[in-house]
């Protein structure tokens, strides 16, 4: 064995280390898709999910055990902030599988391809937050996102399912297009020598001027690529389709995970690789911010389903977390993290009550919660304290996401910006309080007896019920959270 | 430098190509195929700037874009083609269920 | 050492145990549980309150554990009882196990009856954080949490088509007072790094007189303008009168004894940064000044008897915002403690009225009814003569302190104030005579109406006690009395400091002022009587003959047909707009119809924007982009 080889065995090896979670996910998810599916009858597809769940709760482990370092040419890093954001893909995950059992099973649609793929997505996400190369962010990314257009598009029987994987196809696809244009560009401005954001990072201050132009609209389109990722105005467009479009389990997942990830490599881009050139992006950066905060909230106000309001109140909530981005620092990222983390509680728990509500692939309406009080007065208790949470109100957990995020804006001098912040987010008390009306201070609709369609199990209430306990009082456990907080670094 | 500048020229070319593409063509392959321009308008300037600077990372790096474009294509067309199935169509400005 | 926590937790298992399990319990658990859990904690703060008075510094602290903790921010889980809070939880506990057990005879027939006890703790629960919080972030964990309460349970008869929406009404005008609550914050935290109330105060009590301009300054006007929210000031007053769409022992509890009174408690709390911005103290003058006579006017031609006492309460908190602007802080909570007592007191005396006559709230339809309800009519009578001011009732002593400290700020607001109280008085004595002197009106309610069972009439009874007698705390020291309560709330009000919260220097024609405000309350309170003890006949000729101002005022000076036209539908109609412009005009618009006159210039350009919906996102993210670097390169 020559030279060049062993050593590109040896950095394999070393560098495997880093990526167990990976190796297991994909491992795991192959042997599911086959030959593990043979030997399982149609009607007994179900049983995946639980499957599915102990795969997550093992990958959980492993991310846990993982050992922080850099391997594979310092083209991927394990640290606090890889950890931290793996940890919360991976829990999001878990609860998006939990409540899919029993939707699938109400629409017949139960098959191995639907976890595998939300396994193999996985795989992208948990490398995309300990990407430090942009080669190895455009290539999670990409795993990622073409799993998820297929999830969207799940349910292909449904003119909307169709529908709305095409369209995010599309546009994710015009997306990712800039999005390494804008690295090649930025690639050609460091004169062709490096991807690894620690390099660029010294490289891309001192460019000459001429390159100033390539530098800059380069930074930009990566800005746009992440932006399309996290639905930012006015890259958010697909969202609400999607969303909408999607099975429902989905919508909860695409929410939360894929958010995260792209928040985590949003942190990790521009606040290690472009924090150098970072007057080429703040401004257009902060601009994106609070047009996501605005039309998110505003545009939210006249929806008559819950999927797309729920969807355009993602788009504003990342607004409000790319504060974190704007304000750089370490323990920015740390409340974005804490942020997804109560969001990621209080959405499941919104989009675990749809489902329950919802029982076919269908949107669920707005004014199907009248009344929703006297059917199911702890469902409807539960939504309550999910929207009062996603609107910040104290004490839930919301509350103490947004004042993490709100004053280390403040203190990073974005004052402007969390005005604009504390404005929104008493508009969206608006919209959320529409539906807290319907469910308390309206009589129920007339339905025909046995009409309504109930997905309602031991996993159902038990998510509705866990996640409505943590967002009442998940701020008790603030210490501890804070904590673990703390871990969330880069360094 | 001038050659570079000419790569990066036409790279732009083929970009802004791909990207009027997307825009304009309603059919919902050739959107996929415009795409598919975009990415190969970073591949010339990945390649090219590699070359000039005699590093390896742009070239290795084109060459997995070119591995995830198939990818991604096989996923795109299947979309079209359920679609099509649907619907009987592939005119992408037939997609109108979703709105608001 | 007293368990603190007890005192809000107990409240709280109480709603719980309501919410859970109220309806399977039945009314006897439910009454019991819900009255027994204020009523210990009513207990525990008694015995909190005297050991705080043995405590150094007059001042108990519990701190549980770090709530939140970063880089720079400390925001510890602690409970504090100093004289300041101490006097708010026993008002809050006193009177509300009062209410919680007027309400067992109120709501009895109500089927929600578990529901309304479930809000009524969590209220408490919520109200007790508010007062007892050692840090600005619990303080507003209660602060919001009481206005979720307030909303829950204005729009408890969701039966009714006003009730929801006067909910939702008082939920939005607050959100516009916590905004200003959390900008406040934000900025102080800005200025002291802090957000403890001691840590604040300590160093606010090494700033220098002059540090008043600038920050602090708009730092305590933006807490000002979240007490407006809570406490129903001008502008945002509008939610109060409304909220009584709620069932009555509500009404006496949350929107007249506690939860309004909480930006008053805010201010007091922070009294020494207040004292440090003058300009902030004069706008609060002025607008309580403001209210309290606005607010009384609209008063004097109501018809509905709660809508009267709804207005009164926002008259007579605008009085105490008149003492804290004139830096009378001791004068400002002297008049809450007061006030507590007599203005619960005609709101329970109006419940037991209107469950008398089966839900009849029109003044206009009763008469008469001093002989059937002879309990409610004398504790009621008594009520009123303490918020007119009469001596040496317990609204004489705190009022008449305010209106001299106004005197001492500037004579125009003393001259507000006394206007105020002469309409007060008006007013209280017409609602009196309209209610209980004169032929019935409504011959059919009058024949059914019965005195209310004892659990309704005992609590009236125990709040006559203190309407009557509470002003004794505070006899005034132009009286001969030492104004006890301000030496008892300064290590709360001046935290220590020398240039704290005193009321300034007492010289001024006291006993004159007084004679001046007393007479006339006392006339023009004989003329509201003389004018209806007779019926309505007097009344509707005086209105007769000003039928502008009589207009004027039934209709509440226009204000909320104001709100509609100029603000609300200008909201809806910019929300509307919005949605225009990004989906007619961006989408339709410039894909469709632009594309249409493009067309004809540019035949093969057609092409270019003639789209369906994903080429049309495609073209924003485009434009969008563009724009982006457009911002940039300018």
């Amino acid at each position: 064995m020559n030279g060049f080889a062993a050593g590109l065995w040896e950095s394999l090896v070393s560098g495997s280390k880093l990526i167990w979670p990976q190796i297991f996910l994909t491992f795991a998810a192959t042997v599911m898709l086959w030959p593990a599916d043979l030997f399982v009858e149609k009607a007994r597809k179900h049983v995946w999910a639980p499957i599915t769940m102990v795969i997550l709760a093992l990958t959980g482990a492993l991310i846990y055990l993982t050992e922080p370092g850099v391997g594979f040419s310092d083209m991927y890093k394990v640290d606090g902030l890889t950890k931290g954001f793996q940890a919360l893909i991976v829990l999001a995950a878990f609860l998006a599988v939990m409540l899919s059992q029993k939707l699938l099973d109400a629409l017949r649609e139960q098959t191995v391809e639907y976890y595998a793929l939300i396994l193999f997505s996985l795989v992208g996400m948990l490398t995309l937050v300990g990407a430090t190369d942009l080669m190895t962010v455009y290539f999670s990314i990409e795993l990622m996102a073409i799993c998820i257009y297929i999830l969207v598009a799940y349910l292909r029987d449904q003119n909307r399912g169709v529908e709305a994987g095409l369209k995010y196809f599309l546009l994710g696809a015009f997306s990712s297009g800039i999005l390494l244009y804008g690295m090649s560009l930025v690639f050609a401005a460091v004169g062709g020598v490096t991807t690894n954001l620690a390099e660029l990072n010294r490289l891309l201050p001192v460019v000459p001027q001429s390159s100033s132009l390539l530098v800059f609209s380069g930074v930009l389109m990566v800005l746009v690529g992440l932006c399309f990722k996290v639905a930012a105005v006015p890259f958010h467009m697909w969202s609400p389709d999607a969303y909408e479009g999607a099975p429902t389990p989905i919508t909860a997942f695409m929410a939360t995970a894929p958010k995260a990830a792209a928040m985590g490599a949003f942190l990790r881009v521009f606040g290690t690789g472009f924090a150098g050139v970072s007057s080429d992006w703040m401004l257009p950066l902060s601009y994106v911010a609070g047009a996501s905060m605005i039309l998110g909230n505003i545009a939210a106000v006249r929806q008559q389903t819950m999927k797309r309001l729920l969807a355009y109140s993602s788009i504003a909530h990342a607004g409000y977390m790319l504060l974190g981005v704007l304000g750089k620092g370490v323990d920015n990222a740390q409340a974005v993290w804490l942020y997804l983390l109560t969001y990621l509680v209080m959405n499941t728990g919104a989009f675990a009550v749809v489902i329950i509500l919802q029982g076919k692939g269908e949107g669920e309406r707005i004014d199907d919660f009248r009344g929703l009080a006297k059917r199911r007065p702890f469902l409807a208790f539960a939504m309550m304290m999910f929207l009062l949470s996603l609107a910040g109100i104290p004490p839930l957990v919301g509350f103490f996401g947004k004042f993490y995020l709100f004053k280390l804006a403040v203190e990073s001098g974005l004052t402007t910006l969390v005005v604009i912040a504390l404005v929104t987010s008493a508009i969206s008390a608006f919209y959320y309080l529409g539906v807290v009306n319907q469910m308390y201070f309206k009589e129920p609709a007339d339905l025909p007896e046995g009409a309504e369609p109930e997905v309602l199990s031991t996993g159902m209430t038990l998510i509705v019920g866990v996640t409505c306990v943590l967002t009442l009082v998940g701020t008790l456990a603030g210490p501890w959270l804070v904590n673990t907080m703390f871990r969330i670094t880069w360094i | 430098m001038a050659t570079m500048n000419a790569v990066l020229f036409f790279s732009f070319l083929l970009f802004a190509i791909g990207c009027a593409g997307m825009l304009v063509r309603r059919n919902a392959l050739v959107m996929l195929m415009s795409a598919e321009l975009m990415l190969n308008a970073a591949n010339l300037n990945l390649i090219a700037f590699a070359r000039h600077s005699g590093t390896v990372t742009g070239q290795a790096f084109a060459l997995l874009v070119m591995g995830f474009a198939a990818a991604e294509v096989a996923v795109g067309l299947a979309l079209v083609v359920a679609l099509y199935r649907r619907k009987d169509t592939v005119n992408a400005d037939d997609l109108n269920l979703l709105k608001g | 050492m007293t368990p603190l926590w007890l005192i809000p937790v107990l409240p709280l298992l109480g709603s719980a145990f309501n919410g859970f399990f109220g309806k399977r319990a039945g009314k006897g658990v439910v009454s019991a549980v819900a009255v027994g859990t204020v009523a210990l904690s009513f207990i525990l703060s008694l015995v909190a309150f005297f050991a705080m008075q043995g405590a150094a510094g007059h001042r108990l602290e519990a701190t549980y554990y770090e709530w939140m903790a970063t880089g720079g921010l400390s925001v510890p889980f602690g409970l504090v009882v100093d004289p300041l809070s101490g006097t708010m939880m026993l008002v809050i506990t006193g009177i509300g196990a009062l209410i919680h057990l007027y309400s067992v005879g109120y709501m009895h027939e109500d089927e929600g009856y578990a529901r309304f006890f479930c809000y009524l703790n969590l209220f408490v629960f919520f109200m007790l954080m508010l007062v007892m919080g050692s840090s600005l972030p619990l303080l507003f964990v209660g602060w919001e949490g009481v206005g979720l309460c307030s909303y829950l349970l204005i729009g408890f008869y969701f039966e009714t088509d006003y009730a929801p929406a006067a909910g939702l009404k008082a939920f939005l005008f607050n959100r516009v007072g916590d905004l200003g609550v959390a900008i406040g914050m934000m900025a102080l935290f800005g200025m002291f790094g802090t957000l403890t109330v001691s840590g604040i105060l300590t160093q606010a009590g090494h700033l220098s007189p002059e540090a008043g301009w600038g920050l602090l300054t708009f730092a305590t006007l933006m807490l000002f303008v979240g007490a407006t929210g809570k406490s129903a000031q001008i502008p945002l007053y509008l939610w109060l009168p409304d909220a009584m769409a709620g069932p009555t022992p509500v009404s006496a509890l949350i929107h007249a004894a506690t939860m309004v009174t909480s930006g008053i408690y805010l201010i007091c709390r922070l009294a020494p940064l207040f004292s440090l911005t003058p300009h902030t103290l004069t706008v609060i003058a002025w607008v309580g000044g403001a209210t309290a006579l606005f607010a009384a006017t609209i008063g004097l031609v109501q018809r509905d008897i709660k809508k009267v006492l709804a207005y009164s309460t926002v008259s007579q908190l605008g009085y105490m915002f008149l003492g804290l602007g004139s830096a009378g802080y001791a004068a400002g909570f002297f008049h809450v403690f007061t006030h507590a007592w007599f203005k619960a007191l005609l709101f329970l005396g109006a419940g037991s009225v209107i469950h008398a006559m089966h839900h009849e709230q029109d003044l206009f339809r009763m008469g008469g009814l001093k002989s059937k309800l002879p309990i409610t009519f004398v504790t009621m009578l008594l009520a009123t003569i303490a918020i007119m001011g009469f001596p040496p009732f317990s609204g004489f002593f705190s009022k008449d302190e305010i209106l001299y400290l106004a005197y001492l700020k500037n004579p125009a607001l003393w001259a507000i104030g006394v206007l105020g109280a002469c309409c007060t008085s008006f007013y209280m004595w017409r609602l009196m005579a309209l209610a209980f002197w004169g032929e019935p009106r409504d011959h059919h309610a009058f024949e059914h109406a019965h005195e209310s069972p004892w659990t309704m009439t005992a609590p009236l009874a125990v709040l006559a006690v203190g309407a009557v007698f509470a002003g004794f705390w505070g006899i005034p020291k132009a009286f001969g009395g030492s104004f006890a309560i301000e030496g008892f709330l300064a290590p709360a009000l001046t935290f220590g400091q020398s240039h704290g919260a005193h009321a300034g220097h007492h010289e001024g024609p006291a006993w004159l002022l007084a004679g001046i405000s007393t007479t006339l309350g006392i006339a023009s309170g004989a003329f509201g009587w003389w004018m209806y003890k007779d019926g309505l006949a007097k009344g509707e000729a005086l209105g007769a003959k000003l039928p502008g101002l009589h207009v004027v005022l039934l209709n509440k000076y226009f204000v909320d047909e104001a709100v509609e036209a100029y603000l609300l539908r200008p909201v809806r109609w910019f929300g509307n707009l919005m949605w225009k412009l990004v989906d007619v005009i961006l989408i339709d618009g410039i894909g469709v119809n632009l594309p249409g006159a493009l067309t004809r210039v540019a035949g093969d350009f057609t092409a270019l924007f003639q789209t369906g919906r994903v080429r049309n996102y495609a073209l924003t993210m485009g434009l969008g982009a563009l724009l982006l670097l457009y911002v940039f390169l300018k």
